[in-house]
């Protein structure tokens, strides 16, 4: 299912007289965003608001990687300027989480927030959370935020893994959905916002063409830049809901590798031995290659990792999240001596890695345990169902368009289509 | 999953317009909230205002009479209240009664137009528009969608010496405009001068088509039958001006269009031949149960639409006729008999609002000359319609 999409951002641009631009026009803006966000265009963000006159002036407040994504996870970025007129604040100091709020005078020395940041549809990833900050801020100091909407990459229909449970709330699990939420960021603003009662003055510019089925190659949007350093391409997407995983054990993610979150491996496995016992599950989707790699950084750094390629081979019946955990348990299985959760610090959360990214301590203690897998799985979706379907509430979009008509070419809502077209 | 919400549900959710007011009601069976509640039934228990009057429009209140069939007054069994027929035997039995106006303060209007000009709805509410003013009676219009969206605009703007009751105004075939701003429009530009109140709808854009608004799909009317009767209605109606069937009495009106003496093979090559935009044409066969050509196998084609962005609904209707009366000229006929209240008039002439269509067909001349004539009346029109919309934005949320 194809069709053009337009982003909340070539809305915004494209409509003059969008009730957005009335408000913005000549203000003093925050945009929260990153490097990656661009209008279809080619223009990037900063620029094409200030010349379309979308907006007075505007200051960027970054998010984790900061602006200009040059930072690794966990790392802290300091502000500095994208040019003589533009400050970039950073939301993502490093060393505690007192620095993941925008600072009080830096909100209140705006008119208005706009979030711009192409999310991926997972809850690990933070940008949702930065957002999430950034309105309670704006409800606090009383300035509107605006949310120019994006694509969920992996589509807006299927959600999986548990729900997040209070005591592992984190920076990369801020609220309680399940770890493939099937939201766009506008959705999870509006949600956020009347669940968690935020009250912050909260407008969502809605994409246009966009369809909850469709997978960003639908879109006919540009995957421009990594959204993140380790999200290099629209692929990475559809495995990281379940490879991120690997960030709460020992064994390493591809991390130091041009393709982290697609493969994993640790010195001490065997290839052979780990893609034969995964292939033989049978699981849906995936297909295990034996593979090895030497991370240039991270875990085993210019060791050689022996592990398994993951390959989708039909992402509508690939369940990442599950297979993930499968191939955890196997990897524990295969070197119960080596395997070992991640013990450090992460993302200044006061619970285990692994426990962390789960949002339970139920799953590492059926793996410990060697407690059957499938009943922990089933037990810990069991809500899924039930959330989704409240959550749907505050879906901006449709699931398909009418069955037996294509899907929408750009029309405009602002647009007069004369027939015959000309020519 | 957001859904549009009608103006009918606006005002119940803040029924100030109507508060201390004795109302009555124009509208009929298609008027419901999003979860199918009627409005007699919603503006019946009044908290803080009274249903008085209600008035049916063409096809009645319960939407039961065939076109052009008129209605009588009667009682309806919800409220006990008198229906007054606003589609009577003559042309002053259009408008309601300015007497029984008066004994209103306001005037609800609640009906699902459908965006083409030929469709009485909208001239109805005018002519309650223009009786309401007379009697010092505020008009209160509640707004549904346009079905075929607010983007697309087709078809010439109809002649002055046309005018009647399936055009009333001079608009283009396909206005792409929802009846709260045609009231807006009429009320200005046609000096009806009525203190008019339109509630527009929440959600609503521009670009969607029925299936978007997440509403139900009632009948407005027996023959539009669904939202793709709508979408070719703006040209197959002009069938109506024929001695040819527009598929009335099957189940699938104003998409299929044939003549016992056609072929249907025939008529779907050359058809398909034109390559009109987003539509293809199928041979058929349909025996209407009443109306034209009643019991008898007509021979014709159904139209299918396959990207409804790029139909050109209006053109594609002229183009049916032409190519089926160039097939058999000697059996082709148009239409003669009275035709909405009109007998001096050619029914062709009023659908089309004007004469030019049938002189062109007549002496065989091409439709699509006339069509490339429209570009300038269209833009004309559609700057002239500007400041009377209501959905300018893409977010009605902000």
């Amino acid at each position: 299912m194809r069709g053009m999409v337009r982003t909340g951002l070539d809305v915004l641009l494209q409509t003059p007289e969008h009730d957005a631009r009335q408000f913005l026009a000549g203000k003093r803006i925050a945009l929260v965003t990153n490097y990656a966000a661009f209008a279809s265009d080619d223009r990037r963000n900063i620029d094409a608001l200030l010349q379309e006159k979308v907006c007075g002036s505007l200051v960027v407040f970054g998010p984790e990687h900061g602006y200009w994504s040059d930072g690794q996870y966990m790392d802290g970025s300091e502000n500095e300027r994208y040019d003589d007129d533009v400050e970039i604040v950073s939301l993502y100091k490093g060393g505690s989480a007192h620095y993941l709020f925008p600072e009080p005078k830096d909100v209140a020395g705006v008119d208005a927030l706009v979030v711009d940041l192409q999310d991926i549809g997972t809850r690990f990833y933070t940008f949702y959370a930065t957002m999430a900050n950034c309105m309670f801020a704006a409800a606090a100091v009383k300035r509107p935020l605006f949310v120019l909407d994006r694509p969920n990459p992996i589509n807006g229909v299927d959600v999986e893994g548990g729900l997040l449970a209070p005591p592992f709330i984190s920076f990369v699990g801020q609220y309680p959905m399940p770890i493939r939420h099937g939201f766009t960021i506008g959705e999870i603003a509006r949600w956020l916002n009347a669940t968690r009662n935020i009250g912050c003055d909260l407008h969502v510019v809605e994409m246009d063409g966009w369809f909850r089925k469709m997978w960003w190659d639908d879109t006919q949007q540009a995957w421009r830049r990594p959204t993140s350093p380790n999200m290099p391409n629209f692929e990475t997407t559809i495995v990281y809901p379940g490879m991120c995983l690997y960030e709460g054990t020992n064994v390493s993610e591809a991390r130091g590798t041009t393709y982290p979150f697609r493969a994993i491996g640790a010195p001490w496995l065997d290839a052979n031995a780990l893609a034969g016992a995964l292939n033989a599950r049978e699981l849906p989707g995936v297909q295990f290659t034996p593979h090895a790699f030497k991370p240039a950084f991270e875990k085993f750094a210019n060791e050689r990792c022996n592990g398994v390629w993951i390959e989708v081979t039909d992402r509508n019946v690939f369940r990442p999240v599950r297979t993930a955990l499968w191939t955890i348990q196997t990897v524990r299985d295969l070197a119960p001596d080596d395997f070992a959760w991640r013990d450090t610090t992460y993302e200044w959360a006061n619970a285990s890695a692994i426990d962390v990214l789960i949002g339970s301590y139920a799953f590492r203690a059926c793996i410990d345990l060697g407690g059957p897998l499938e009943e922990f799985i089933e037990e810990w979706e069991q809500p899924v169902a039930e959330w989704q379907r409240a959550a749907s509430e505050f879906y901006l979009y449709r699931r398909e368009p009418e069955a037996h008509l294509p899907i929408r070419p750009a029309v405009t809502d602002t647009e007069v289509r004369i027939a015959p077209a000309a020519g | 999953m957001m859904n549009v919400r009608p103006g009918l549900e606006v005002l119940l959710d803040d029924p100030r317009p109507i508060a201390g007011k004795r109302i009555g009601l124009v509208t009929n069976h298609a008027a419901v909230t999003s979860d199918l509640r009627h409005a007699v039934r919603m503006l019946q228990a009044g908290r803080g205002w009274k249903l008085v009057a209600l008035f049916g429009p063409e096809h009645g209140i319960w939407g039961e009479a065939q076109d052009m069939e008129k209605s009588e007054q009667t009682v309806d069994p919800l409220t006990g209240l008198p229906v007054h027929s606003l589609y009577g035997k003559s042309v002053k039995d259009l408008a309601p009664k300015r007497e029984l106006l008066k004994s209103l303060d306001a005037l609800v209007i609640d009906l699902q137009d459908i965006g083409s000009r030929y469709y009485t709805f909208i001239y109805t509410m005018a002519l309650c528009m223009r009786e309401a003013a007379a009697a010092g009676v505020q008009v209160i219009v509640l707004d549904r969608p346009n079905p075929i969206d607010g983007v697309h605009l087709e078809g010439n703007v109809r002649e002055e010496q046309y005018s009647s009751f399936v055009g009333m105004f001079p608009l283009p075939t396909r206005h792409g405009m929802t009846a709260g701003e045609l009231a807006r429009y009429f009320n200005i530009v046609f000096q009806l001068d009525c203190n008019l109140h339109v509630v527009p709808m929440r959600g609503w854009r521009r670009s969607m088509w029925w299936g978007d608004t997440g509403l139900p799909w009632i009948i407005p009317s027996p023959n539009m039958a669904t939202v793709y009767t709508a979408t070719v209605y703006p040209g197959m109606c002009l069938v109506e001006g024929t001695n040819l069937s527009e598929g009335r009495g099957t189940t699938h009106p104003f998409e299929f269009m044939g003549a016992p003496w056609l072929d249907p093979f025939k008529l779907a090559e050359k058809l398909n031949g034109l390559d009109l935009p987003g539509v293809r044409f199928r041979p058929h066969f349909f025996l209407p149960t009443f109306h034209k050509h009643m019991g008898k196998v007509c021979g014709g084609v159904e139209l299918h639409v396959t990207n409804r962005w790029e139909f050109e609904p209006y053109r594609t209707g002229l183009w049916c006729v032409k190519v089926a009366r160039d097939m058999n000229p000697e059996k082709f006929d148009w239409r003669r008999e009275e035709y909405e209240f009109v007998t001096d008039r050619l029914a062709i002439d009023l659908l089309a609002g004007s004469s030019r269509y049938r002189e062109i067909v007549e002496s065989g001349g091409d439709v699509d000359e006339w069509v490339a004539e429209w570009e300038d009346e269209l833009r004309e029109f559609a700057q002239r319609r500007e400041q009377y919309l209501l959905y300018r934005s893409t977010n009605p949320d902000i």
